[in-house]
């Protein structure tokens, strides 16, 4: 039950947002089609009328909810194409990107995050603290054309554009990677720590277990709830399109796409794009709370005993 | 060797593996799509070793390269050509056109030249050039409102006649906009929604795809009217950030970054592999004034105002140098008449009209008043021309430096029409037929398409209408430097500078022919590869 009011709730504040928002829709649409040429009044009334802007929101709302929700998200104002299908056409891009980003930020966030809590106050530990600093301190668009800059100018090992191979995919990835990857580290390190100082941890390594199956096998997967906690909203963040980092690199993904909307007050793009990552942040972190079920049994007894 | 010792090691190791495996081979183009509406229609073919390709970074490809509707796009790529263009000297001269006679005041006999193919091999002649200035003006307002044209006719197969609705001197530069390029058009879509770009037009390259925001690819048109073009294609990529097309030069992944910022180029200017070419300035750097906002309704504030810009600094400062500075809305030379110094920098005759105005410093605090209200002025202009934004962050500095307070705001463009705001950063074109008409017309005329701060002035109204029936160009001169002068007098609009539109090239490029003072022509028939 609360999924669709969330859903509705987002929908709706980005709808009446939008629509608050200066400039007028159809002066601009029409302006743009006459090149540059200012529309008449009579022309502007006329497409608001077509284009329904004058009729009352509540009721603006409505059509729009139910196009939505047969998949159609309406036009773009600028190129008259369906806003769903250019989503679509758009979305592979944004998922190998987002997807390799976060397979990254996982295989070395996590395990950075292991060995500064297992080395705790060495070298080691101040290392991965001090790399998971930068991550959180360097935004993207600082990250981006200094990764640019140093492997595809300085060192010519990378390109620094295009798209579809493999070694175009891995500037962007890293870009958009570190900031998790280091959010990731810290996490798992407080959390690990925390499990380390338990007492069946202490109980497992007086039974004679190595540090390794003690540390992997058993603190590990009890630390990670908080870490899949944000593993769900980084791939919220990550599919909606990383849109610094899809336009720095010219990604042709849903990020780029958007920018273009917002830029030019393309209403229902910009529409479209909320209702979509919203939905994707709901669904990935109702996944998030299924996975809990597997991660910490405890919660599935308490149910049960419920 | 412990387990995060050997991870550690494994890690680098991998990362070392995967780093030299991928190498910098080429840079793949994006893939074309087929997705409805998407206009591409074939893949891009790998650069092979005969094959004379040169790769172009872009700032936009936001629309296909309808000869009609985009033609700020077709032309400038090479894809089309108008019937007349701007010269170096940013005078008109025939291009497909071979000349042009105004036979009576409202019509002109424009002869073409012979031997013009299409892409599709189809020769151009007076039916096809009626055919497609008919589309023209059909698939697009601004062209129709420009033009004003009452019809074409064909006269014989070298001959278009084009009756104006009135006495129009200067239609050869107004047929110079890259919206009346010439297409074939038989290839031209019948609907008016359905854009052109795949239509057969002139120019020495040929549209094979095209994805919007990604790329574009052309190819040679070996039956070219003036020559086998020197390259076999080009490719454009699109990036918006400036940093990109810079970064992709440096890198070697593009041989052309047009739009670099005045940052760029010193970037580019230090690196021994590339250089930096500069086109001669013809769009100017303004503020708009709202001449219905209150505070700007007197003009000795106007013109307090207008001479308390440095445009030496802003020039030297916000611009890097690659700007001249403003103080008419013409670039220096284009007028006879360029000696005005209307707005010269001078912050001490500033406050004194301020004074004069009624506006003093009453409690100290750096700002003056009037009628107990301090002065400050709403500035507003939009980021797409990175130039802008910092011009009235310097702006706003230099109008406290006189006593005036002001807010800076960034929005969309389309605001400077509805109010709102003082002053709007503003950028416009100015030259773009070669004749001071066509930037009067739009920026100081009475409902001027341009005019978004709605100035109105019978005199200068009385000027820019004087125009439509002077042919003589020494008279139009005059006239033109007279309504200039009377706008200027009554501070119609704030210029600042004409910032020079700046391209990086590597040095592999043999570009003796560009880029051109008129801004527009890019891509021609001579650009080659070394």
């Amino acid at each position: 039950m609360t999924l669709p009011l969330l859903l509705v709730g987002i929908s709706i504040i980005s709808f009446m947002l939008l629509n608050f928002a200066p400039g007028d829709a159809a002066e601009i649409t029409l302006t743009r089609q006459n090149g540059g040429v200012a529309p008449s009044q009579e022309a502007i009334q006329a497409l608001r009328q077509d284009l329904g802007l004058n009729d009352a929101l509540p009721i603006r709302y409505g059509r729009w909810v139910s196009n939505a929700v047969r998949g159609d998200l309406g036009e773009s104002y600028r190129t008259g194409g369906s806003i769903a299908a250019e989503l679509f056409h758009r979305l592979p891009a944004t998922l190998l990107l987002a997807a390799t980003a976060l397979a990254l930020a996982v295989a070395t966030g996590i395990p950075l995050g292991v060995m500064a809590a297992v080395k705790r106050g060495t070298w080691l530990d101040t290392g991965c603290r001090l790399m998971a600093l930068v991550g959180a301190a360097v935004p993207s668009y600082v990250m981006a054309p200094a990764l640019m800059l140093l492997f595809a100018v300085k060192l010519d090992w990378l390109p620094a554009i295009g798209y579809g191979s493999p070694q175009n995919l891995i500037l962007p990835a890293i870009a958009l990677s570190f900031g998790t990857m280091s959010q990731l580290m810290r996490l798992t390190r407080a959390s690990l720590l925390e499990v380390l100082e338990q007492d069946y941890m202490r109980t497992a390594r007086a039974k004679g277990m190595t540090e390794n199956i003690v540390v992997w096998r058993h603190g590990l997967k009890n630390s990670l709830l908080p870490v899949v906690t944000v593993l769900g909203t980084s791939m919220g963040y990550l599919l909606g399109g990383a849109v610094i980092v899809e336009t720095i690199f010219g990604w042709p993904g849903i990020g780029q796409f958007v920018v273009t909307g917002i830029s030019q007050r393309d209403y229902p793009v910009v529409q479209g794009f909320v209702l979509y990552v919203a939905v994707i942040f709901l669904f990935v972190n109702l996944a998030v709370d299924v996975s809990y079920r597997w991660l910490d049994p405890r919660l599935h007894f308490d149910q049960r005993s419920s | 060797m412990n387990w995060h010792t050997r991870f550690l090691a494994i890690a680098f190791a991998v990362l070392v593996l995967a780093i030299a495996a991928c190498g910098t081979d080429a840079t793949a183009m994006p893939a074309t799509s087929d997705t409805p509406g998407d206009s591409s229609t074939s893949a891009t073919t790998p650069d092979s070793a005969e094959e004379r390709v040169l790769k172009v970074a872009m700032a936009f490809l936001d629309e296909p390269p309808d000869p009609f509707q985009a033609g700020w796009l077709a032309v400038p790529t090479g894809l089309s050509e108008t019937l007349f263009k701007q010269d170096e000297n940013l005078n008109t001269a025939p291009w497909l056109a071979a000349g042009a006679v105004q036979v009576e005041p409202t019509v002109w006999e424009i002869t073409l030249k012979e031997g013009v193919k299409f892409h599709n091999g189809e020769l151009m002649d007076a039916a096809k050039v009626k055919g497609s200035l008919d589309l023209a003006l059909l698939r697009r307002l601004g062209t129709k409102v420009l033009l004003d044209l009452d019809r074409i006719e064909v006269k014989d197969p070298s001959t278009v006649v084009i009756h104006t609705n009135s006495p129009n001197s200067i239609l050869p530069g107004l047929l110079t906009d890259q919206n009346t390029s010439i297409a074939d058009p038989d290839t031209v879509p019948t609907s008016v929604d359905i854009s052109a770009e795949n239509s057969a037009m002139t120019g020495p390259y040929k549209l094979v795809s095209f994805t919007a925001d990604q790329e574009m690819t052309v190819v040679a048109h070996t039956d070219y009217w003036q020559g086998t073009p020197a390259l076999d294609r080009v490719e454009y990529v699109a990036f918006t950030q400036s940093a990109t097309r810079l970064i992709a030069l440096q890198s070697g992944e593009v041989d052309i970054a047009i739009n670099l910022s005045p940052q760029g180029a010193v970037v580019v200017g230090n690196d021994s592999s590339l250089s930096v070419r500069v086109a001669a300035p013809s769009s100017i750097l303004y503020m708009l004034v709202n001449h219905e906002s209150p505070q700007m309704q007197d003009s000795l504030v106007r013109r307090a105002i207008a001479i308390s810009i440095d445009r030496e600094a802003m020039s030297s400062g916000v611009a890097d140098g690659y700007a001249v500075p403003a103080e008419s809305i013409f670039p220096p030379g284009f007028l006879s008449c360029q000696n005005a110094t209307n707005f010269s920098f001078n912050p001490e005759a500033a406050r004194e009209l301020l004074a004069e105005a009624g506006y003093k410093d009453e409690d100290g605090d750096g700002i003056v008043e009037k009628d107990g209200k301090a002065m400050e002025l709403v500035l507003q202009t939009y980021p797409e021309r990175p130039l802008l934004p910092p011009m009235l962050e310097a702006f706003q500095s230099m109008l406290k430096d006189i006593g005036v307070g002001a807010k800076v705001q960034i929005v969309e463009w389309t605001l400077a029409s509805q109010g709102g705001y003082d002053l709007f950063g503003y950028s416009d074109g100015t030259t773009t037929t070669g004749d001071p008409g066509w930037a009067l017309n739009r920026q100081f005329l009475t409902g001027g398409d341009e005019n978004r701060g709605n100035f109105s002035n019978p005199g200068v109204d009385e000027l820019i209408g004087q125009l439509s029936s002077a042919s003589d160009p020494a008279q139009r001169q005059q006239i033109a430097c007279d309504a200039v002068q009377a706008g200027n007098d009554e501070v119609a609009l704030v210029p600042v500078m004409f910032p020079t539109r700046l391209f990086g090239v590597s040095d592999s490029v043999d570009w003796t022919s560009g880029p051109q003072a008129a801004q527009i022509y890019f891509i021609d028939h001579l650009i080659s590869l070394k």
